[in-house]
């Protein structure tokens, strides 16, 4: 009779440890005995999804009535015994539905005030190797969403936003983007995306470092030219938003004061996608826009003068967005004032710049 | 998810339907040799990627026997292919072009629709797009829920522009009035489902969609009329609650007795459906959907099918080698070098990844297999009205031949006199005679309505028409105000997707 030796919680503290045994057990063993511990995860998960949901028959008369009181125990005993960690690790040996209890608990943890502080905050951060533990979720398919889901929460707190984009396993979210499969790529993405516009002091900050502002560069500009329609748009709109947030001034400068930049945003603008076209030139404005613009911009800006004006002519014309229509009213207009003339520094030659709508271009 | 999908895995055959979202197509997957739906979104119509994104989110993390399972996606162009399983009978609403379903088929449909409903609602999402068309069938009479998700958030987004996208017949009054959007939606609609299968379609359908936005939230909630069961009328009613509190949950519908009806529901009375249907479909002379034609032959007849033919657009960025230039710019910098030749390697390296043989599985128009001489649009819209008016004319049977006794010959007259109709206005292979039938018919109802005859008039035309010719009058007052509304809507509501098109 089996189900005699089954334990049942009498508390919440009670359900944590029998359940940090059952995965623990996941961990070791194997056939019969690892599905029996699978079950038995299962069976408690969904008891600890009754108490989330505010179900708080499941301990019978001893009951504690208050639900802040529950979570508060439950708490307690997962800080003490590290429950987390080990139903992170392993989360693919969980069964497929009840993975989602583990989100939801992580996330009703994070949500838990206590006055001013969040415990499981200070619990993460004194224990970064559960954060860590997160960040590698796209090299795991199967859990990989999960794992997003439950990083993405904690990033909505400054503290982890910093241990996250100072860690170096963040560089690698340019590659995981880059994958084939699609849900891995947008899922990183949006964690990519969330750790550097969320808290804009903090990434500010991370941007005054001129050795992290180029490998922001040289990742993001590989996301734009190398990445696939997805990809593209969402970097590219991703750049945009970034450098019009006035604590990155310093990257912003950096990205506009480079011409290979510039080429690159210039194709973007000429990409067949309207979509990817608008990005570009969200990013291609502020190159325009720039009062003290490099030699090297203004002559690729200069030479390319009639093409961009007859471009921005019709460019996105439908659109009745009065911002938009001031945006590139003035961006025409500073290509209007660039200098009509080209001088070729090595040669000493002075050119006249295509006045009858042609291109100089000497490599033709 | 571990499987990394490309469009080369795949072997497009018959479209399987078309909707805002896009195309779904039936097609082989020739890895695991089993059939799949293709569902292809275009990307570049969508404002917000992100949206998609969750939306695939929710579809993976969903595993339900009643749920149609997601296998996986990948990006081809600017396009999204959802690889979807794929149920052979096709959804309830194919199904019921050949006739309402009894109440314990329909007891059963909604029995399993719930339990998706309730795995649903538990884990937190809603499905918001409830119908029969939704609904769909697989070959061991497995009821499975589909279209949950994308091809709704995409109408939503939308709907931003249009209002109100798509058909809001199965929408909740509180939807409607954006007063709130729980789960308890997705039960009305469930209501409206019901009565969708009992009757052949959804209440309120002699309004327009752009009215029935005002006539759901004024009430009173659509009903069962006294032909059906208890069980049936009740279940429905607990569907159809105006007020979201008292309308019940998935979990509470699923110990209804009503759905105890449908337990004893086998797989041959499923199959029978589908039986019904072929029939029925032979009987009309509804021809079969085509098969998959190979892209070069396609060009010939792509100017033709111009205007239906959805991919066109993606042709050009898919057959395209230089994604990037829609414009040459000059990029050379005169004093640096190195400058031109990374721009280049840049260039290159994206050229190589966009070099992809051209796509040959460019989705052919169902509409090819008519013959060369038809218009398509017009041969679909007469399809449209045929289907249509046979659903009425199923209707006006199922309604008569429940209310009276019908003997063998007195049923059989009736199915003459139907087939009649349906000849002269469709199937006749004399065009002319079609044409003059219409007029015929026409003119002689107009006779009839002028007569002064009262004992004619009220022989062939409705009570309706007869008792309310004066307030027929104040209808037609109002109408006319109404039109004023309707055309402001239609102002409102004029898309701006078609201007989008040119920019391509």
């Amino acid at each position: 009779m089996a189900f005699l030796f089954k334990r049942n919680p009498k508390t919440p503290g009670d359900l944590v440890k029998i359940l940090n045994e059952q995965v623990t057990k996941l961990d070791q063993s194997n056939g019969s005995e690892k599905k029996k511990a699978q079950d038995e995860a299962t069976r408690h998960l969904i008891t600890l999804k009754s108490i989330l949901n505010g179900d708080d028959s499941i301990f019978g008369e001893s009951a504690i009535t208050s639900q802040p009181e529950i979570l508060n125990q439950l708490s307690q005993e997962i800080y003490s015994c590290d429950i987390l960690s080990v139903l992170i690790t392993n989360l693919a040996d969980i069964e497929f539905d009840s993975r989602k209890i583990v989100v939801l608990l992580f996330n009703s943890l994070l949500k838990r005030k206590s006055g001013n502080r969040s415990p499981t905050v200070d619990y993460l951060v004194n224990n970064p190797k559960i954060i860590t533990l997160l960040m590698r979720g796209p090299e795991l398919p199967e859990v990989s969403l999960n794992y997003g889901i439950m990083l993405r929460e904690a990033l909505k707190h400054e503290v982890i936003a910093k241990i996250v984009i100072y860690d170096p396993l963040f560089w690698k979210y340019f590659t995981y983007v880059n994958t084939d499969i699609f849900e891995i790529s947008t899922d990183s993405f949006a964690t990519l995306k969330d750790s550097l516009t969320i808290h804009e002091k903090l990434v500010g900050a991370f941007f005054s470092n001129d050795a992290i502002i180029d490998r922001f560069i040289t990742s993001i500009n590989h996301l734009m030219t190398a990445g696939n329609y997805v990809t593209k748009r969402e970097s590219t709109k991703l750049l945009a938003d970034l450098i019009m947030i006035k604590a990155n001034y310093k990257m912003m400068s950096s990205y506009v004061n480079n011409v290979e930049n510039l080429k690159i945003i210039m194709l973007l603008l000429g990409d067949r996608s309207k979509n990817i076209q608008i990005e570009g030139f969200n990013v291609f404005k502020v190159f325009v826009a720039n009062p003290r613009k490099e030699k090297s911009v203004i002559d690729i800006l200069t030479k390319n003068r009639i093409r961009l004006l007859e471009f921005l002519e019709t460019f996105n014309k439908e659109r009745n967005d009065d911002l938009f229509i001031a945006e590139k009213e003035y961006i025409i207009q500073q290509i209007h004032l660039l200098p009509k003339i080209v001088m070729n520094e090595k040669s000493g030659e002075i050119k006249e710049s295509n006045l009858n709508g042609k291109i100089i271009n000497e490599f033709d | 998810m571990s499987r990394k999908f490309s469009a080369d895995q795949f072997h497009l055959s018959t479209e399987l339907g078309k909707g805002s979202f896009g195309v779904v197509y039936l097609a082989d997957d020739l890895i695991t040799h089993k059939q799949v739906a293709i569902k292809q979104l275009d990307l570049e119509q969508t404002d917000d990627l992100l949206e998609v994104q969750k939306e695939i989110l929710m579809l993976s993390t969903c595993i339900h026997d009643n749920i149609t399972r997601y296998y996986g996606c990948f990006i081809k162009g600017h396009k999204l292919w959802i690889i979807m399983e794929f149920l052979s009978l096709g959804s309830c609403a194919d199904l019921l072009t050949a006739g309402p379903f009894s109440e314990s088929i329909i007891s059963y449909i909604c029995g399993n629709v719930l339990n998706a409903l309730d795995y649903l609602h538990d884990s937190g999402k809603i499905h918001r797009d409830i119908k029969a068309a939704n609904i769909l069938i697989g070959s061991n009479g497995e009821i499975k829920l589909a279209d949950f998700g994308v091809a709704t958030q995409l109408s939503n987004i939308l709907s931003k522009r249009l209002t109100f996208a798509g058909t809001p017949y199965w929408m909740a009054p509180e939807v409607i009035k954006h007063e709130e959007y729980s789960f308890k939606a997705d039960i009305w609609s469930l209501g409206i489902t019901a009565i969708e299968l009992a009757y052949g379609r959804p209440p309120l359908t002699e309004f327009k969609s752009y009215e029935v936005i005002f006539e759901i939230p004024k009430g009173p909630s659509p009903s069962l009329d006294s032909g059906f069961s208890e069980e049936f009328r009740d279940f429905v009613n607990c569907c159809l609650k105006m007020d979201i509190s008292d309308r019940y949950t998935a979990k509470q519908l699923l110990l209804h007795p009503f759905i105890k009806i449908g337990k004893k529901i086998k797989k041959i009375d499923i199959l029978n459906l589908l039986d019904k249907k072929l029939k029925w479909d032979l009987e009309i002379g509804k021809k079969a959907k085509p098969k998959y034609v190979p892209t070069e032959l396609r060009s010939e007849n792509s100017n033709k099918n111009k205007s239906k033919s959805s991919s066109n657009k993606g042709d050009l960025l898919n057959n395209s080698n230089d994604i990037h230039s829609t414009i040459k710019w000059d990029l050379t910098l005169d004093q640096n070098d190195d400058g031109g030749d990374t721009l280049k390697n840049i260039t290159e390296s994206v050229k190589q990844l966009n070099m992809n043989p051209k796509m040959n599985i460019v989705p052919q128009s169902p509409l090819n297999y008519d013959e060369k001489l038809k218009d398509p649009i017009q041969e679909q819209k007469e399809l449209d009205m045929k289907k249509e008016m046979i659903v009425i004319l199923n209707q006006t049977f199922s309604k008569v031949s429940s209310k009276y006794n019908l003997t063998t010959s007195q049923y059989d007259q009736l199915v003459d006199f139907e087939n009649q109709l349906i000849d002269s206005f469709f199937m006749n292979k004399d065009d002319r005679y079609r044409d003059i039938f219409s007029k015929f018919y026409k003119i002689f109802i107009k006779r009839v309505m002028r007569t002064e005859n009262e004992d004619l008039k009220k022989l062939v035309l409705p009570k309706y028409y007869l008792s309310e010719e004066a307030e027929l009058k104040q209808f037609r007052e109002l109408t006319g105000k109404k039109a004023d509304n309707k055309q402001i809507l239609r102002e409102e509501w004029t898309p701006e997707p078609s201007n989008r098109h040119k920019n391509y």
